[in-house]
């Protein structure tokens, strides 16, 4: 559709927003804030304002209590000002109610009301340079300067400048190898992501260990975590920093701390909004149905020397496209209650149709619009601090004409509060509720998998029409209006799917001072519930055909209603004892112990009836067909954890961590379910060292740091220790009249299943030069994995079974991380800053049972990612070339039918027979490795800069080193495929024929076989793409209102935004692939099984009160 | 404190049974036998039941009849999950004490009888294999021993049988769904006859056995059947007509109550288990499938005499000819022109058979089965996936044990006109045909058999022709040693194509179909050429044991000639 088309687009969205949600909130906002001007200051007040003191004071260091002589003093919201004299002192005239401003290169800024104080004596605190900030790790803080292990942090600003979905997608880019990527959810409004620390742990998956305010979280509870309630992040990449966590970290620790009120901290209210208007990128369009036709027939005339659609159906296209005719679709003359081109769905019944429509376009909006609304209160006493937040987020989906039958909202609450009920005890809680409801259509039968339907707009053939003509009575009366079909009619009337996410998260602590600042006893108790409900609502509806007739029943998935009740809950409580002191100044010794256990169960309910009699009800009593099920999964499990840290320095010179976790697990047997898990990290501050004195000015930091240890990794299925008999209902076989009940025999259980190590080693070095301005830090590490579960080896079939898993499998995966980081402040008006980071990591089996190094599966030395495939010579020109080099070379292991057009594959051990030998590592044939599907190199740059009121920002993306060899079914990329299966866009133009010989894409067949096009298609040197990129994933533009403007009604602070997602990207790649969704294992993005992803532009304010 | 929690580590599963808690009852019992019913196999697919054979023509000549398998790599029906499963239970059983006696009894007789069941499929596969009955695990040492001879496997499927027997209640008891005492005495006289007569035929060949008995086992198969023979309790079904009789028992909706059903498999649309074989049952699809020309030979006419000495015999130039004159199971077992196929209103005839359709639907011979259809309307309608076909199948039927039993007694030379006349000649009473006689009485010159009596010959031909497509007749070749005789060097035939007489019809679609120099339906002499099939006698009355399983386990060796 053409662009302007688009902007009237999002003005209409703008106006019929549905039940004018945010005119509604924004409306309440304003009227709280006019209340909170009218009801906090009253007219006589003002006046006062008038009114001057004279402010006197001075401004002292507040560590050395040195004064600070040039210190900047305004008014706030004013010009006015002053600065301090080389005693530090000052004096300015002042309001009595005015608040100052004491700012100063290199300190922290401070602002203080005057409230009729004549003399005010104001410290400032060092500003906190990268070494000395403060990092999360595992039960603690640390100095960043004293950390030995491998642990990087995100903070709120670098999350908050993103627009998008869920908290996981607001991480990427952000960390160097904390790889966060598409999962085959593609763009769809509620995708959850993949995500890794250091690239692949284990074969059975890797997922890193969530810890949101110190209690286990999920992949999912991540995504529903309302990101603007995110303080700060630390991701715990090496086993001595991870150690702590033992047999739950193996692959990585992502801490994340929500934020929190502090004392003494002024009450602070803040609104922020955002609207993002998206589009779906890399969506061609397909080709006219004309050229559409050109191509289907150029392959049926290839293959078989006759042409698929014949001339008077296509004089039909030309009509139509001219206007002679008027109607999608017309009364079939074979059968005049059917329509044509409808009849026979994607086996081919559009065969029949001759409209022209692009599916992609009638199927997906031009523009959607989703709305983000969040407001928190902030601040603390004396003894109480607190934050409370609340979000709303909804998505309405991309997807035309679904209506109803898509939307995602999420709904958010969290309230941090910390009471200190005496000078020793502190008591806090932390509450965390989210709430999803996604809804997205139902399919037809089979088409219950959300990616099959996408599969079907993006192949439905231009021919085939959307809706039919009105049918009229003799009269000319309307008898039945228009009715949409297929794809517009499934989304519109098939039904939902809905899932609603209830998770409610609790923590208690308490925290006991035992010795002021030495010793500390804290004990935690968390609580979550976790309720997640599902409806399949699977109507039926009736197509009618021209004469009046219902002709086709549609029904989605067998036509049901089905509930899914999903409860999860789970306690932990942690008791933990710290012990810091320093000895004589100089020996540092911090000591920690505690224990932790976990529990969950699992419980749930699922049943179905179909044959759904009130469509528009969602009850099951409105069912009258068979009922399926009830089926009710129940499981739990258990851990118990000891553990304890020692962290020594001396002088903060020689620093020294050691951990150790002595871990239970419910899931192996009682003898094999306890582990032990040892770490040590070693770093050695070499700045610190007297001799380093004449360099310090250049290089001011210089940092060398060493760790080892062990992980382990327990997330096996629950029993599978423990023998269960699999209990059947139905048995197919009647006996004494019913078909009866039946147990089925336990599986085989490997007698020594056992915990999943992984063996960390990691060296790192940070640098900091100018004054901190440039930090890098560069991380190698490697990752051994050992007693992955494998195959336990080949065994003789009278055994009667497949033999169980075993722990026979080990990789090792090496990689490493750099981030090098410049910021400076040229000015009080202006400081940028850039980030770049990138990260590597490479894996390979090491152990596998699979002693003849079968190709086909994991092998001893095999790179994981590696694409074996064929060497090729460009595609056969002439006949004389094919029979000549046919006369020499055998193809015929990858097909047969060679002749102009096809491609050329190359003997390369000159046996005279191109084939796979037998697909062994020793004898492989001319099969080669030709590239990998691994993403490497993965590198993202973060920039930002501050001009007096502007602030920008921006996030690139990418991946340096890829490769993607299309598969056979990749019609994006090849065009054409078996009939029904075809997408031609323009891209796909390119093929051989004799009038282009040139071409790019082989000859057209119409035949998926090695006589076939198929042929053409095996992995191959010619086809290999060069998958890497750059992306523009987030770029972020504010303006704040100046202060002076906006204190005059209440609000501190106000400031307005455009944010853009996915606005440019820079690849090599195939014009129609998108490569973040180059997914192989699923075949989703080739064939259009994927929702594709959206650029954004996006609006908003952030105001505080 | 802490540490008296370890009690969180020891979780139990919620939502299945573990094995401590199972094995108590007889109901316990009786849920984990039941899983074994399906693996008897569907007893109501007569439409391709004997593709292994010289009864039924597939499309693609058979691979093991041409003798084109080769040895695989892995699986090649070297399948143990049954044997693992039925052990299992048989190793838990014995902790079962609550309950009845006699349903204890019941459910573990069953269990021998599975046993027995399954590893008489392994022997008729693989001749020798080794012999379980524990549970295998990884570390077992017993996964490398060799295999027993197959003689010593048969007495020990004969001990579980002779176990069965004396535990499991009789038919009229437990009813003909569940495994009963009658069935077991059948399957014990099936086994017994097989091995008997293998070990006759094949003596002196590479697959005789060590230590022959033949006449033990042909004993011991006689005197099971005979227990049934002399069942006051078990006849054969009969209305009293002879000319749909045989028709007639196989379009049954219901066995229950039928006596000659020893054992059936139920199914029931209604409880989303019914059959779709009423789509190629019904003529009008062919399944890739047809009677062989062979098969329809051998009828004998209503004279009892073979066709090519009956005077009665009107040839073969169209359908009608074929069944004209001859054994009303002939009629009964094949589509003719103007036989019911769909009893609407007015009813669906049969025309001509589906010699002219594509692929899917092609009858290649031109006599399609009959057997085992309906014409019930409610049972031929909508589409093939839904199971509306409603006609039970028989798991174990009477008939056999008489043949069963006339032949052991044949082979033992015991037999007497006396035992003709409680079998065979019931048989045979049922459809209206003449006796047999011990002494036969004629001389067929096409005897399959020309070196064995001709009581032998005519048993055999009664066993073909009453148990025609039951799925019998490729173990009967095997045991008998016949495929010199039947197979090697032959192609089967179909029906026979006269121009503008044959299938008028359909002549303008069929006019390229291959043809003999007799004008018979000739297909295979596009797939297999003048040569026939290409058994190989020293090594195909065997299959050959996946290459994999001789690696993993050194002791095993490898049938003959493979």
């Amino acid at each position: 559709m053409k662009k302007n088309h688009a902007i009237l687009k999002v003005l209409s969205a703008l106006w019929s927003f549905k039940e004018f949600k945010i005119l509604w909130l924004s409306t309440f906002l304003f009227l709280m804030a006019v209340n909170c001007v009218l009801g906090g200051s009253n007219p006589s007040e003002t006046h006062e304002a008038f009114q001057q003191i004279t402010v006197t004071g001075t401004v002292s260091d507040a560590q050395t209590g040195d004064p600070l002589p040039g210190v900047n003093i305004v008014i706030q919201g004013t010009t006015q000002g002053t600065t301090t004299d080389v005693d530090g002192s000052y004096s300015i005239e002042a309001p009595p109610d005015a608040t100052l401003v004491f700012s100063f290169v290199g300190y922290q800024s401070s602002s203080i009301n005057v409230q009729n104080r004549t003399e005010i004596n104001v410290t400032l605190e060092q500003a906190v340079t990268e070494l000395e900030e403060v990092v999360a790790v595992g039960y603690g803080t640390q100095r960043k300067e004293n950390l030995t292990g491998s642990v990087s942090q995100i903070n709120s600003e670098e999350i908050e400048m993103r627009s998008v979905n869920s908290a996981t997608q607001a991480l990427s880019g952000l960390s160097p190898n904390l790889n966060i990527d598409a999962s085959v959810m593609g763009g769809e409004p509620d995708a959850a992501m993949e995500m890794n620390v250091r690239g692949i742990g284990s074969l059975s998956g890797s997922d890193p260990y969530i810890v949101i305010d110190g209690a286990r979280a999920s992949q999912s509870e991540l995504a529903a975590l309302n990101y603007r309630d995110i303080e700060d992040i630390s991701v715990l990449k090496d086993a001595a920093s991870a150690a702590i966590y033992g047999a739950q970290a193996a692959y990585g620790v992502i801490l994340i701390e929500t934020k929190k009120g502090r004392r003494n901290q002024e009450f602070e209210l803040n609104y922020q909004n955002n609207f993002a208007f998206k589009d779906r990128i890399y969506t061609p369009p397909s080709v006219n149905s004309l050229k559409y036709v050109e191509v289907f027939n150029d392959a049926t005339l290839n293959q078989s020397g006759q042409v698929a659609i014949g001339e008077e159906q296509i004089a039909k296209m030309r009509a139509y496209q001219n206007g002679e005719i008027k109607d999608q679709t017309a009364p079939h003359p074979d059968n005049p209650n059917y329509w044509l081109g409808i009849e026979g769905g994607a086996s081919g019944g559009w065969f029949s149709g001759y409209a022209n429509n692009d599916w992609m376009d009638i199927m997906y909006k031009d523009i959607e619009m989703t709305q983000r609304h969040n407001l928190s209160a902030r601040g603390g006493s004396d003894n109480i601090a607190y934050y409370i937040s609340g979000g709303f987020f909804q998505d309405p989906g991309s997807m035309n004409y679904a209506g109803k039958n898509e939307n995602h909202e999420q709904y958010n609450f969290t309230s941090n509060l910390t009471a200190n009920l005496t000078d020793w005890f502190e008591l806090s809680n932390n509450l965390r509720f989210s709430q999803i409801d996604n809804r997205f259509p139902a399919g037809l039968d089979g088409h219950g998998v959300r990616g099959r339907f996408y599969h079907d707009i993006r192949r439905w053939a231009p021919l085939a029409p959307y809706k039919t003509p009105a049918i009229k009575d003799g009269e000319g009366n309307v008898v039945i209006p228009e009715q949409l079909v297929v794809m517009p009619g499934w989304v519109k009337k098939n039904g939902y799917t809905e899932y609603n996410d209830r998770n409610l998260t609790t923590t208690f602590a308490g925290k006991i001072n035992i010795i002021k600042e030495e010793l500390t006893l804290r004990g935690d108790f968390t609580y979550k519930y976790d309720d997640y409900n599902e409806t399949f609502n699977y109507k039926k509806w009736t197509l009618f055909g021209p004469d009046g007739n219902p002709n086709i029943v549609n029904q989605a998935n067998s036509n049901q209603i089905r509930k899914e009740s999903n409860v999860t809950k789970y306690t932990s409580f942690n008791i933990v004892l710290n012990y810091d002191k320093s000895f004589a100044d100089q020996h540092n010794l911090s000591v920690l112990t505690g224990v932790q256990q976990e529990e969950q169960f699992y419980d749930g309910l699922t049943v179905a009836r179909r044959n759904v009699i009130a469509p528009d009800l969602n009850s099951i009593n409105v069912a009258a067909g068979d009922l399926v099920g009830p089926f009710n999964p129940m499981s739990s499990w258990g851990t118990l954890g000891i553990f304890g840290r020692l962290t020594y320095n001396f002088r903060e010179k020689y620093l020294l961590e050691t951990n150790l976790r002595y871990d239970g697990t419910s899931r192996f047997p009682e003898d094999d379910r306890w582990g032990l898990f040892p770490s040590v990290s070693l770093g050695y501050n070499i700045h610190r060292e007297n001799f380093w004195e004449p360099l310090s000015d250049i290089i001011n930091t210089l940092k060398i740091r060493g760790s080892y240890g062990k992980l382990g990794n327990q997330e096996v299925a629950s029993y599978l220790h423990l023998p269960g008999l699999p209990f059947s209902r139905r048995l197919n076989w009647i006996l004494n009249g019913e078909r009866p009940d039946y147990a089925g025999m336990p599986a085989i259980v490997s007698p020594e299943i056992t915990w999943e190590n992984s063996f960390n080693r990691n060296i790192g070095i940070d640098l900091g030069f100018l004054n901190n301005r440039l930090n890098a830090t560069l991380d190698i590490y490697d990752r051994k994995t050992e007693n992955m579960f494998g195959p336990s080896g080949a065994l003789p079939a009278v055994l009667g079974t497949n033999p169980p898993q075993t722990n026979s499998a080990s990789l090792i995966t090496k990689g490493f991380e750099i981030e090098i980081n410049w910021r400076d402040r040229v000015s009080n008006d202006f400081n940028y800053n850039v980030t770049f980071m990138l990260a590597d990591n490479v894996s390979e089996i090491t152990e596998y049972l699979n002693p003849e190094k079968v190709l086909s599966q994991w092998y001893v030395g095999q790179t994981i990612g590696e694409i074996w495939g064929w060497k090729t010579d460009g595609l056969y020109q002439t006949q004389e070339e094919v029979d000549s080099y046919l006369e020499t070379t055998d193809l015929s292991f990858l097909g047969t039918n060679w002749r102009p057009g096809t491609v050329k594959y190359l003997d390369l051990n000159g046996d005279g027979v191109v084939n796979e030998g037998s697909n062994t590592l020793s004898d492989h044939g001319d099969k080669r490795v030709i590239g990998n599907s691994q993403p490497r190199y993965r590198l993202s740059i973060q920039g930002g800069l501050n001009w007096k009121n502007i602030n920008l920002s921006m996030l690139w993306e990418g991946v340096g080193k890829r490769d993607y060899a299309p598969e056979n079914y990749n019609t994006l990329f090849w065009g054409w495929n078996r009939r029904a299966h075809t997408t031609i866009t323009e891209a796909v133009l390119d093929y051989w024929s004799e009038d282009n010989t040139g071409a790019y894409l082989p000859l057209p067949l119409d035949d998926n076989s090695y006589s076939g096009f198929a042929k053409d298609r095996h992995p191959s040197t010619r086809y290999l793409q060069d998958a890497s990129y750059i992306r523009l994933k987030s770029l972020n533009l504010g303006y704040t209102i100046p202060a002076s403007l906006t204190e005059k009604v209440a609000i501190k602070n106000l400031r307005v935004f455009f944010k853009g997602e996915n606005l440019l990207t820079f690849t090599s790649l195939w014009e129609n692939l998108d490569p973040e969704l180059i997914d192989k294992s699923a075949f989703r993005q080739g064939t259009g099984r994927i929702y594709p992803l959206a650029r954004s532009f996006v609006f908003g304010v952030d105001v505080t009160f | 404190m802490m540490l008296s929690c370890e009690e969180v580590l020891d979780k139990q599963p919620l939502d299945e049974i573990t094995e401590a808690n199972f094995w108590s009852t007889s109901e316990d019992l009786r849920l984990y036998i039941n899983r074994f019913y399906p693996s008897i196999g569907d007893q109501t697919s007569f439409e391709d039941m004997e593709n292994n054979s010289d009864n039924l023509q597939p499309l693609n000549p058979n691979r093991i009849l041409d003798g084109t398998r080769s040895v695989p790599s892995s699986g090649g029906g070297w399948n143990w999950g049954n044997i693992r499963e039925i052990n299992y239970f048989l190793e838990n059983a014995e902790k079962v004490t609550t309950g009845t006696q006699t349903d204890i009894d019941q459910y573990i007789g069953e269990g021998h009888f599975f046993r027995a069941y399954f590893y008489f499929q392994m022997v008729k596969q693989f001749g020798d294999v080794p012999w379980y009955e524990m549970v295998l695990n990884i570390d077992s040492e017993e996964l490398y021993v060799p295999r027993n001879p197959r003689n010593e496997i048969i007495d020990n499927i004969i001990e579980d049988l002779d176990f069965a027997i004396d535990h499991l209640q009789g038919r009229s008891q437990i009813g003909q769904t569940r495994v009963n005492k009658e069935a077991a005495l059948l399957f014990k006289s099936r086994v017994c006859l097989y091995e008997g007569t293998w070990e006759k035929y094949h003596k002196g060949t590479v697959f005789g056995v060590d230590n022959s008995n033949e006449q033990q086992y042909l004993q011991m198969a006689a005197d099971a059947a005979e227990v049934l023979v002399n069942d006051a309790n078990i006849q054969l079904y009969s209305t009293g007509d002879p000319e749909n009789d045989y028709y007639r028992m196989f379009s049954q909706e219901d066995l229950i109550g039928v006596s000659e059903a020893i054992m059936v498999q139920v199914v029931d649309p209604g409880q989303q288990l019914g059959t779709w074989n009423w789509t190629y049952l019904n003529g009008t699809r062919g399944a890739q499938s047809g009677i062989t020309k062979e098969l329809v030979d051998a009828y004998l006419d209503i004279n009892g005499l073979p066709i090519n000495l009956s005077s009665v015999y009107e040839g073969d130039t169209t359908l009608e000819q074929v069944v004209q004159n001859r054994d009303p199971r002939l009629r009964n077992s094949i589509w003719n022109r103007g036989e019911v196929q769909i009893a609407t209103d007015p009813p669906q005839r049969f025309a001509f058979p589906a010699l002219h359709k594509g692929a899917m639907d092609l009858a290649t011979t031109g006599y399609m089965v009959r057997k085992g259809s309906t014409p019930d309307p409610e049972q031929n309608t909508g589409t093939s996936s839904d199971q509306y076909g409603a006609l039970d199948g028989y798991v174990f039927r009477y008939a056999e044990a008489l043949l069963n039993y006339a032949e052991a007694k044949a082979e033992l030379g015991t037999l007497t006109q006396g035992d003709l006349d409680k079998t065979v000649n019931l048989i045979r009473q049922r459809v209206g045909m003449p006796d047999l006689s011990l002494n036969v009485g004629f001389a067929d010159p096409n005897w399959n058999f020309p070196n064995l009596s001709p009581i032998i010959n005519e048993i055999r031909r009664e066993r073909r022709i009453e148990l025609a497509l039951e799925g019998f007749r490729f173990d009967d070749i095997m045991r008998w040693a016949a495929a010199d005789e039947l197979i090697v060097g032959k192609r089967t035939k179909g029906a026979r194509f006269i121009e503008g007489i044959s299938f008028p019809e359909i002549e303008d679609q069929i006019s390229d179909i291959s043809v003999d120099e007799n004008r018979y339906i000739d297909r295979y002499i596009d797939r297999l050429g003048p040569d026939g099939w290409g058994f190989d006698v020293t090594r195909d009355y065997l299959s050959p044991l996946p290459e994999e399983e001789l690696e993993y386990n050194e002791s095993l060796t490898q049938n003959p000639g493979w």
